[in-house]
């Protein structure tokens, strides 16, 4: 892998990062209270996670002009690890073994479905 | 109470329920994730038009609509369950772009793309119910 190539899947990954750390800043806001239907959305938390998903899109956007886009499925899938994490040290989410077993049967999934996708299954 | 005693409760509890969340919000969990797969085809399919054509617009539109629609629907699902079960749930959209791929592109079925999507279907009925 070239430095450039490294660089660009580096960028991808931090755009998953900082993703699945706005659907933590979503269902923060889902958990309080609001007054009404209307501020469960305008809320600051709420557009602040929707401004990180534009962020997002324009860095795995960036990513994309070097890294090919089979890649998506596989790198995408990190968020299935990040999201579990950020779900028990940030939300205090309780997360069974058998969740975990689940989510690691999903992962292997998403890999065959990738490898299978790229030709390197035959 | 002795700690066995609380785990062995504990796991009665758990036992009663096999998901997380009532029946209806699940069903609207995954309304809202082929609303949110139906975003790759309509983004597919203003791609495969010339870049600011009607068509393309149309397209283009339909994408800002349903991500629009998808995330209405994804704020209320949030409240009713938690981000994990919501995102073990997730990967779901992958089978269902498998089958818009097919129905409406007409593209052909790779036997490890089926593999893999069994795999992670099997993944997903493990995952979100939660008996330990």
């Amino acid at each position: 892998m070239t430095k450039t190539m490294m660089v660009h899947v580096l960028i991808w990954f931090f755009s998953v990062l900082i993703s699945s750390f706005a659907q933590v800043m979503l269902k923060t806001a889902a958990n309080r209270k609001h007054e009404s239907r209307l501020k469960e959305y305008l809320n600051p938390i709420v557009i602040g996670a929707y401004v990180i998903f534009l962020v997002s899109t324009l860095l795995t956007m960036y990513a994309l002009k070097v890294v090919p886009y089979s890649l998506s499925p596989v790198i995408e899938s990190t968020s299935y690890i990040f999201i579990p994490v950020f779900g028990v040290f940030m939300l205090r989410e309780k997360i069974s073994r058998r969740r975990l077993l689940g989510i690691a049967i999903i992962l292997v999934g998403i890999l065959v479905y990738a490898l299978g996708g790229m030709g390197v299954l035959k | 109470m002795k700690k066995k005693d609380t785990n062995t409760i504990k796991m009665n509890e758990q036992q009663k329920k096999q998901l997380e969340v009532p029946l209806k919000w699940f069903l609207i969990l995954h309304v809202s994730l082929i609303i949110n797969s139906l975003a790759g085809v309509a983004s597919k399919k203003a791609g495969q038009s010339d870049f600011l054509s009607v068509r393309w617009c149309l397209y283009y539109g339909l994408v800002l609509l349903v991500t629009f629609l998808f995330a209405l629907v994804w704020q209320q699902v949030l409240k009713h369950m938690s981000l994990t079960f919501a995102f073990t749930n997730k990967p779901v959209t992958i089978i269902y772009s498998l089958i818009w791929a097919v129905a409406f592109f007409h593209e052909e079925l790779n036997v490890w793309k089926v593999i893999g999507s069994l795999i992670i279907l099997a993944g997903i009925v493990v995952g979100v119910s939660e008996n330990d």
